[in-house]
C-alpha cells in the first residue's frame, strides 16, 4: 500500500505523542444501576410505551491496523427499560454485520446484562455465552440474543464492539427508534486523513451537535508478508475531528400512510466519505463530483463497462428485435419491447450488475440493473445514443440532488435520444409501455450516467398525471323494464399497468366480476371489450353493457349518477399530520354521466352544481350536472396539479376530500309524471 | 448387505424410470391442461428405512408450467436440518420439446437460514432456486436426496401440489425391514391405487395417482387435508435420539412423551416458595389457578429456540424460571408443574394450532403436532379448564380460535388420551350493538355507540386493549370503519377477563356527510356498522363441501333522530331469513322523528354438502344487500 511509506514519513514529523484525555458527559458504565433507576413508573416523552430507550450511545472511531492502514471500531451502549409486556419485542436483539471474501467484521465484545430490583436490590441477570446465537447468511452474519430474566419495569442493557475492517466505511446511526429515546448520542473520531460529507435526516432537533479538533495517535502494524513496516509499529500522530451529536425525548417513529419511505423521515444520520488526504500527496476525491462518480461507473464491470464494448455479439436479438423497423424510433420501440418481453426481473432493487451482460443474455434473467443494462447495450449497439439513468425507488430512500450518496440508488432505467426526443424505458416491468416508467421511479432526483456531463434528472410525483375517463350512459327500455348501461372506460398509465398484471395473472372475466362489486346497485356486466390489453403503449380501454332494474312499478326512481369509481372514503382518517403527504401521482379523472329520463317520469330533484379548487390552483373538483327536455347530463372531474403537500397542508386537504366523498353521494330523484295518464 | 442392494436396485430402476419418461410438453392429455396452470409429470418418493436411526428419502419429481402462474411451482425450495441432512439436490431445465436447457446443482442454490418469523433461532435451513424462465411451456425436473436419523416423524406424501395444478403420476414407496413394521393412513383412498411387495427381509408399500384433474379454488372450501389425497406413514416402534417409543397406540405414543419430558419439572425452590406464597390463602381450586396461571404470564414471555431435539423436547422448568422465557412446550411443561407443586393434576398436552391444521386421527397415532398446551381436568363437576401458555394476555381457561374445537393428545400419567377442545358456541360468541344518534340537515351524523362482544367476537378488542397504546387505539378507530369522513373520539373499552371474556366498548363518533342531501331530500343507509362483506359468485360446478368457520351472533339496534320538518318517502322492506346457514332479520321503522333499525344475524359452524352452494349463494347476498338498503326521507311541504 502506497499510503503506508506517507504515513512513515509523517511520522517522523510528529513524534510528539499529545494524549488527550477523552470525557463524555453521559459516561455511563455498563453494569451501573442504581435502585433509583426503577422509580419512574413512566417517562414524559410518551406515557404509555410499552418500553423506553434510556439511552442509546453509538462511537465509531479510526484505529490503525494490522494491515498497514486504517480500520473503524464502531461501540454502541444501549439500555432499555421495560415497561409493560408489549415492550418486551425490544428485549431481543439483532447485530447484523456485514460479511464478505474481503471484507470480515469482527464481533470483538458482547455484553448483556438484564436488572431487576428485588427487596431494594438491583440484581443482575448476565446473558449466558450459550445463548447468543449467530445465524449465517450469505453476506452478513446475525448475532442474536435474547436478555434473561425480563419482566416489566426491568432494566436490560447491552455493550458491543465491532471491528469494521476498511477504512472506507463509516456505520450510520439512528437517533430515532420504534420505541421512544430518552437519550442517545453519536460520536465519531475521523483522523485528518479522511473527510466525511455527513447527511442529517429528520424532523427532531439536536441536543449536541459538535465538531471538535484534537490530536489523536493511532498505532499502525503490518503482519502480511512483504509489509512495509517490516513488522514495526508506526505510531502516527494527527489532528482528528471528533464529532459528538445527540438528542433527547426521541418519540417512537410510525410509518403513516401516503409516506414514501420510512428512511427519508426517521431522524439519523449518515456519511459518506468524500476524501482522502494523505501527506503530501494531491487529496483524493472519493466520491465528490459526478463526473467522477460517472467515470468510476462506466469503468466498473458492475456497471457500465460492458457499454464501452462493441458487443457484437447481441446481433441475433437485435436482428429478431428490429426486423420490422423502419426508422430509429421503430428500432427503439422494438428493442424495448423485445427485452421487456424476453427477459425476467427478478430483483427490482439494484444499482449494479448481477453478473456480466452476457450471461444475463443467455439466461433471459437479471436485476432491474442487468435488463435495463442489456436494453441500454442493445440501444447503443445499434448506434443509438443510450445512457443508464440512476435513481431510487419510492419505497427506498430519497437521493439528494447534488451530493453522489451511492448506496440511496437502488434502480437503473435507460435514457434514449432519438431524433433530438427523450425517452426514458424501463424494460422490467412486464406491463409498463414505451416511454412510462412504474410510479414507484418517481420519487425526486435521478442521475444520467455519460462520460461527459452526468446530467441531473428529475421524476416527481408532482409531475406524473394520471388520466382517467369514464363515459356512461343510460337509456330507458321501458318494454323491459330496464335501464340501459353502456360504459366506455379509458385507464390512466399507472391504473393500466395494474389492471393488465390482474387480468394476466387471473382473467378478464374475474376482473370485471370484482368491478362489478364496485358498482352501487347489484349489476351484471356483460359484453365486455377490452382494448389495448396487450398493446402496452396505450392506456387501456373497457366498453362493456348492463341492464339496471327499472324499478318502473315505483312512483319515485332514486339513482347515484356515479354508478361506479365513487370515492367513497376520505382517504386522510387521522385528524392531524407532523410528516409530509406524497401522493404516488396526480390523479386527472374525468366522468361523463348521460341519461334519458323514461318516459312517464319526470326529473324531481337533481344534485347541486358546484366546483371547489384546493388551494388557489393546486387541485379542483368540478360537478356539474344538468337536465335539458328530461336529458341528464353530468360531468365529475377531479384534477390535482400536485402530489407532495407539506404537512400544513394536510386539513384543508382532508376538507377538499370530505367534500368529494359527500358531494359524489348524491343522488337523482326522478317521478312519475302524475299529468300523464298511466301506461 | 441385504438392505444395502435393495437399495441400489431402487435408485437403479427409478433412475430408469426417469430416463424413460419423455418429458415433451404434447404428452400431456388435453384433459389435465384443462383449467391447469401446472401438471406435475411424475412425482416419486422412495422412502427406504434402513433402521430406526436411518431414513433415505430420495424425491424426484417433473413439473410443467403451462402459464404464468404456474411459475411458482417450478420453484424449489426443500428444508433440512441436522437430523435431516440433505445429501444433494439438482435440478434441470427442459423446454416445451422436452429438451434440456441446463441444469442446476446444489452447490448453486441459495442457501439461507429459515425465517420461521416466531423463532429467536432454529437451525433449519433452506436450500432453494428458481430458473425463472418463462417461456411456456417448460418443464422442471428436481431430485434431491435426505438422511433422516430418526423415525419419529417420518415424511407424507402429498400428490396434490395446490390448486390450478393437475397430476399426471405421482408415487410414493416406502421399503422397510419386517422387523421395523409401519403403520399408514390414507385420505381419499378412493383415487388411490396401492400396492405391496414382500421378500424375505423387507416390505415395501407403492401408492400412486394417476391422471387427476387440477381443481380449482373455491370459497368457503374445506382444508386441504379434507379435500386431497395424502398418505402418512409412521414407524410403529421408533427411535430419536436416544429415545425410543411406540405408536401402537395414543396412549403409548404419550407413554413416550412422559419419558421425552422426564426429569424436566422440577421448579428451583424459591418458585415453589412463591406457588405457595401465592395458593396457600386462596380457597378454591379454580382461583388457584388462575392466580398461578397469572403467575406464569406475569413471569414468562414466549420465546422459541428451536435446535435439535429441543424441537421436541422441553426446555425444563429451571430454564424458564431462570430465563423467564421458553417456547410453547416449555412454558407448558413449567405451567404444569407450578399447578402440581399445588396440588392441582394438570396436563401437558399436544395439539394442532391455527386454522388450516392438521387432522387428529383417532385410528393412526402420529408426531404431527406443532404446538403444546395444557389442561386442567375436571374434578367434582367443575369445568375443564385449558390454559394457553404462549400467551401473556388471555384469560385462563379461554383458547381463541387458536386451539378451540379440535381433538387433541393429552399426556397423562399413564400414557396419552384423546381430548376435545372448547366449542364456542352461539350463545357464547355474541355481539351485540346499540346506536343513539342524530343526524342533521346537512347530513352530518353523531352517535353514542355501546357494544358488548363475547368470547370470539372480542378477540380483536382484547388485543386493541392489551397490545395497543391508546393513541394507536385512536388511529385504528379512525381508519378501520367504511365510513365518508369522520371522527372517533371517547373511546372505552372494558375486558372482563373470564373463561368466556367480555369486551364492553363505547364510543362516539362524528360522520359528515354521512347521510347525502340533494334538494329536499335526505338519504341515509341507516345501518351503519355491521354490515355482511361476503358477496359469493354463484358457480353451477362447485364441488366442494362448504365450510362455516364460526357460530356467532350478531344484534343491532340503531336509533337516528332527524330532524322534525323531515317524513319518510321511502322505507326498506323488514327482511326475515331462516336457512340452515343461519338466520337474518332486519326491520326498519320510522317513529317520533326517529329512525329505527333492528338487525339480527346468526351463524352456525358447520359443513354443508356442495349441493347447498347456490342458497347459500343467495342467502349472503341478500344479507349483503339489505344491510345497506337506503332510506329517504323529505322535508314537509309547508
Amino acid at each position: 500500500m502506497k499510503w503506508v511509506s506517507k504515513l512513515l514519513l509523517l511520522a517522523v514529523f510528529c513524534s510528539a505523542n499529545v494524549i488527550y484525555a477523552q470525557k463524555s458527559k453521559e459516561n455511563l458504565k455498563f453494569g451501573q444501576i442504581k435502585p433509583s433507576d426503577f422509580d419512574p413508573t413512566f417517562y414524559s416523552v410518551d406515557s404509555s410505551a410499552g418500553a423506553v430507550y434510556l439511552f442509546n450511545n453509538g462511537k465509531s472511531s479510526y484505529v490503525g491496523n494490522n494491515d498497514g492502514f486504517f480500520s473503524v471500531v464502531y461501540e454502541q451502549h444501549t439500555r432499555i427499560r421495560f415497561m409493560n409486556k408489549n415492550g418486551f419485542g425490544v428485549a431481543t436483539v439483532n447485530i447484523p454485520v456485514y460479511i464478505s471474501d474481503d471484507y470480515q467484521t469482527k464481533l470483538i465484545s458482547l455484553e448483556a446484562s438484564t436488572f431487576n430490583l428485588e427487596n431494594g436490590q438491583v440484581v443482575e441477570t448476565k446473558l449466558d455465552k450459550s445463548a447468543l446465537y449467530t445465524e449465517v447468511n450469505h453476506d452478513e452474519t446475525i448475532y442474536k440474543f435474547t436478555f434473561p430474566n425480563v419482566k416489566e419495569g426491568s432494566i436490560a442493557e447491552f455493550q458491543i464492539k465491532l471491528n469494521l475492517p476498511s477504512y472506507y466505511f463509516m456505520p450510520d446511526w439512528d437517533f430515532q427508534q420504534s420505541y421512544p429515546v430518552l437519550y442517545s448520542s453519536y460520536e465519531v473520531n475521523v483522523p485528518y486523513f479522511f473527510n466525511y460529507a455527513i447527511i442529517k435526516k429528520g424532523i427532531q432537533d439536536y441536543v449536541l451537535d459538535t465538531a471538535t479538533d484534537v490530536r489523536e495517535q493511532y498505532y499502525i502494524r503490518d503482519k502480511r508478508n512483504g509489509a512495509t513496516l517490516g513488522g514495526n509499529t508506526l505510531a502516527v500522530s494527527t489532528q482528528a475531528t471528533k464529532h459528538i451529536w445527540a438528542m433527547k425525548n426521541v418519540p417512537a417513529f410510525h410509518a403513516q400512510p401516503f409516506m414514501t419511505s420510512a428512511d427519508n423521515y426517521v431522524s439519523g444520520i449518515e456519511f459518506q466519505l468524500s476524501e482522502i488526504r494523505m501527506p503530501e500527496e494531491d487529496v483524493e476525491k472519493v466520491a465528490q463530483s459526478w463526473n467522477k462518480v460517472s467515470e468510476q461507473l462506466l469503468n466498473n464491470p458492475y456497471f457500465g463497462l460492458e457499454l464501452k464494448y462493441d458487443n457484437t455479439w447481441l446481433k441475433d436479438d437485435i436482428q429478431t428485435a428490429t426486423a420490422n423497423a423502419t426508422n430509429n424510433l421503430e428500432k427503439v420501440q422494438g428493442i424495448f419491447a423485445f427485452v421487456r418481453n424476453n427477459y425476467n426481473c427478478i430483483d427490482h432493487s439494484s444499482r449494479l450488475l448481477s453478473q456480466p451482460l452476457k450471461k444475463v443474455v443467455q439466461t433471459r434473467k437479471g436485476n432491474v440493473a442487468d435488463i435495463n443494462m442489456v436494453l441500454t447495450a442493445m440501444l447503443k449497439q445499434v448506434g443509438l445514443e443510450a445512457y443508464p439513468v440512476i435513481l431510487s425507488t419510492r419505497h427506498h430512500e430519497k437521493v439528494l440532488r447534488d451530493y453522489p450518496v451511492m448506496h440511496k440508488f437502488n434502480y437503473v432505467i435507460t435514457r434514449v435520444v432519438v431524433d433530438d426526443v427523450n425517452y426514458y424505458l424501463d424494460a422490467s416491468r412486464k406491463y409498463v409501455g414505451f416511454n412510462q416508467l412504474p410510479e414507484y421511479c418517481y420519487n425526486g432526483f435521478a442521475r444520467e450516467i455519460n462520460d461527459k456531463d452526468p446530467i441531473l434528472l428529475r421524476f416527481d410525483a408532482d409531475s406524473l398525471k394520471e388520466y382517467e375517463m369514464d363515459m356512461v350512459q343510460l337509456k330507458p327500455d321501458l318494454a323491459n323494464h330496464t335501464l340501459n348501461l353502456s360504459v366506455n372506460k379509458t385507464f390512466g398509465n399507472i391504473e393500466s399497468q395494474n389492471a393488465r398484471g390482474i387480468i394476466m395473472s387471473t382473467s378478464l372475466d374475474a376482473y370485471m366480476k370484482a368491478m362489478q362489486n364496485q358498482y352501487n346497485i347489484p349489476v351484471q356486466l356483460t359484453d365486455v371489450h377490452a382494448d389495448n390489453l396487450k398493446e402496452l403503449d396505450d392506456p387501456l380501454k373497457l366498453q362493456f353493457t348492463a341492464a339496471l332494474n327499472l324499478n318502473d312499478d315505483k312512483d319515485i326512481i332514486y339513482l347515484n349518477p356515479m354508478l361506479s369509481d365513487r370515492i367513497l372514503e376520505n382517504p386522510f382518517t387521522a385528524q392531524q399530520r407532523i410528516y409530509p403527504i406524497e401522493m404516488p401521482y396526480c390523479p386527472n379523472q374525468t366522468y361523463i354521466f348521460e341519461m334519458e329520463v323514461p318516459d312517464g317520469y319526470m326529473v324531481d330533484e337533481l344534485p347541486k352544481s358546484a366546483r371547489v379548487q384546493l388551494n388557489a390552483n393546486e387541485g379542483s373538483f368540478e360537478y356539474i350536472i344538468v337536465n335539458k327536455n328530461n336529458h341528464i347530463q353530468m360531468r365529475c372531474r377531479l384534477l390535482m396539479n400536485k402530489a407532495n403537500f407539506s404537512p400544513e397542508d394536510y386539513a384543508t386537504l382532508r376538507d377538499f376530500y370530505a367534500f368529494i366523498v359527500q358531494k359524489e353521494s348524491e343522488q337523482i330523484v326522478l317521478k312519475k309524471n302524475k299529468t300523464l295518464p298511466k301506461p | 448387505m441385504e438392505l444395502k442392494y435393495l437399495w441400489i436396485l431402487l435408485i437403479f430402476t427409478t433412475y430408469n424410470a426417469l430416463k424413460a419418461q419423455s418429458l415433451n410438453c404434447n404428452d400431456i392429455p388435453d384433459s389435465l391442461k384443462e383449467d391447469a396452470d401446472a401438471v406435475v409429470r411424475f412425482d416419486n418418493t422412495v422412502v427406504t428405512i434402513q433402521n430406526l436411526n436411518k431414513v433415505i428419502i430420495r424425491h424426484e419429481y417433473a413439473i410443467t408450467v403451462l402459464n404464468e402462474n404456474g411459475n411458482d411451482y417450478a420453484e424449489y425450495y426443500k428444508s433440512y436440518d441436522p437430523m435431516n441432512v440433505l445429501n444433494e439436490a439438482t435440478g434441470v431445465l427442459y423446454d416445451a420439446a422436452g429438451k434440456k436447457l441446463r441444469s442446476v446443482k446444489k452447490k448453486e442454490m441459495t442457501d439461507e437460514p429459515y425465517n420461521d418469523y416466531i423463532s429467536l433461532t432454529n437451525d433449519t435451513r433452506i436450500k432453494s432456486f428458481n430458473f425463472y424462465y418463462r417461456t411456456y411451456p417448460y418443464t422442471v425436473v428436481y431430485t434431491d436426496e435426505i438422511t433422516q436419523t430418526n423415525t419419529f416423524q417420518l415424511p407424507y406424501w402429498k400428490p396434490i401440489l395446490g390448486t390450478n395444478c393437475s397430476v399426471m403420476q405421482s408415487r410414493f414407496q416406502v421399503a422397510y425391514p419386517n422387523s421395523k413394521p409401519i403403520q399408514y393412513k390414507i385420505l381419499k383412498a378412493s383415487i388411490i391405487q396401492f400396492d405391496s411387495s414382500d421378500n424375505s427381509n423387507t416390505k415395501t408399500y407403492t401408492w400412486q395417482l394417476s391422471g387427476y384433474k387440477s381443481s380449482p379454488y373455491e370459497p368457503l372450501q374445506p382444508n386441504r387435508f379434507e379435500r386431497n389425497p395424502y398418505v402418512f406413514i409412521g414407524a410403529t416402534h421408533f427411535q430419536l435420539q436416544n429415545y425410543k417409543g411406540s405408536m401402537d397406540s395414543w396412549n403409548n405414543y404419550g407413554k413416550f412423551i412422559n419419558e421425552l419430558n422426564s426429569n424436566r419439572n422440577q421448579l428451583p425452590e424459591v418458585i415453589q416458595q412463591q406457588v405457595h406464597q401465592i395458593v396457600d390463602s386462596l380457597s378454591t381450586r379454580q382461583q388457584k389457578i388462575i392466580a398461578l396461571y397469572q403467575f406464569m404470564q406475569k413471569n414468562t414471555r414466549y420465546i422459541n429456540i428451536t435446535l435439535g431435539i429441543g424441537g421436541w423436547q422441553p426446555y425444563d422448568c429451571a430454564y424458564v424460571a431462570n430465563n423467564k422465557y421458553g417456547d410453547c412446550k416449555a412454558l407448558s411443561n413449567y405451567m404444569v408443574a407450578l399447578l402440581n407443586e399445588a396440588g392441582i393434576k394438570a396436563y401437558y398436552v399436544l395439539i394442532n394450532a391455527t386454522d388450516n391444521h392438521f387432522p387428529f386421527f383417532h385410528d393412526f397415532p402420529n408426531a404431527y403436532f406443532n404446538h403444546a398446551t395444557v389442561c386442567v381436568p375436571n374434578v367434582n363437576g367443575a369445568d375443564t379448564l385449558w390454559l394457553e401458555c404462549t400467551d401473556a394476555t388471555m384469560p385462563a381457561g379461554y383458547v381463541s380460535d387458536f386451539t378451540d374445537d379440535r381433538d387433541a393428545l393429552m399426556i397423562t400419567d399413564t400414557g396419552g388420551v384423546i381430548v376435545h377442545t372448547p366449542i364456542y358456541s352461539i350463545n357464547q360468541n355474541q355481539e351485540s350493538r346499540m346506536v343513539q344518534a342524530t343526524l342533521n340537515e346537512k347530513g352530518d351524523l353523531i352517535a353514542q355507540v355501546h357494544a358488548r362482544y363475547e368470547a370470539q367476537p372480542s378477540d380483536a378488542f382484547h388485543e386493541l386493549l392489551n397490545f395497543y397504546t391508546p393513541e394507536k387505539i385512536q388511529e385504528y378507530y379512525n381508519r378501520s370503519f367504511s365510513l365518508p369522513t369522520y371522527t372517533v373520539s371517547h373511546i372505552q373499552l372494558k375486558e372482563e377477563k373470564k373463561v368466556i371474556p367480555v369486551v364492553n366498548e363505547s364510543f362516539d363518533i362524528q360522520i359528515n356527510g354521512y347521510a347525502s342531501v340533494t334538494g329536499k331530500r335526505l338519504f341515509i343507509k341507516p345501518n351503519i356498522f355491521d354490515r355482511w362483506q361476503q358477496k359469493l359468485e354463484p358457480d353451477e360446478n362447485r364441488t366442494n363441501n362448504i365450510v362455516i368457520n364460526k357460530n356467532f351472533v350478531q344484534s343491532d339496534t340503531i336509533y337516528i333522530a332527524v330532524p322534525s320538518e323531515y317524513e319518510v318517502e321511502s322505507l326498506p322492506q323488514p327482511i326475515q331469513l331462516n336457512t340452515q346457514f343461519g338466520s337474518y332479520n332486519i326491520a326498519f321503522s320510522f317513529n317520533h322523528h326517529t329512525i329505527q333499525v333492528i338487525r339480527k344475524q346468526v351463524s352456525i359452524k358447520q359443513e354443508l354438502p356442495a349441493n347447498t352452494y347456490g342458497d347459500l349463494v343467495n342467502y349472503y347476498n341478500t344479507i349483503s344487500n339489505a344491510d345497506v338498503n337506503q332510506m329517504v326521507l323529505v322535508k314537509k311541504a309547508n
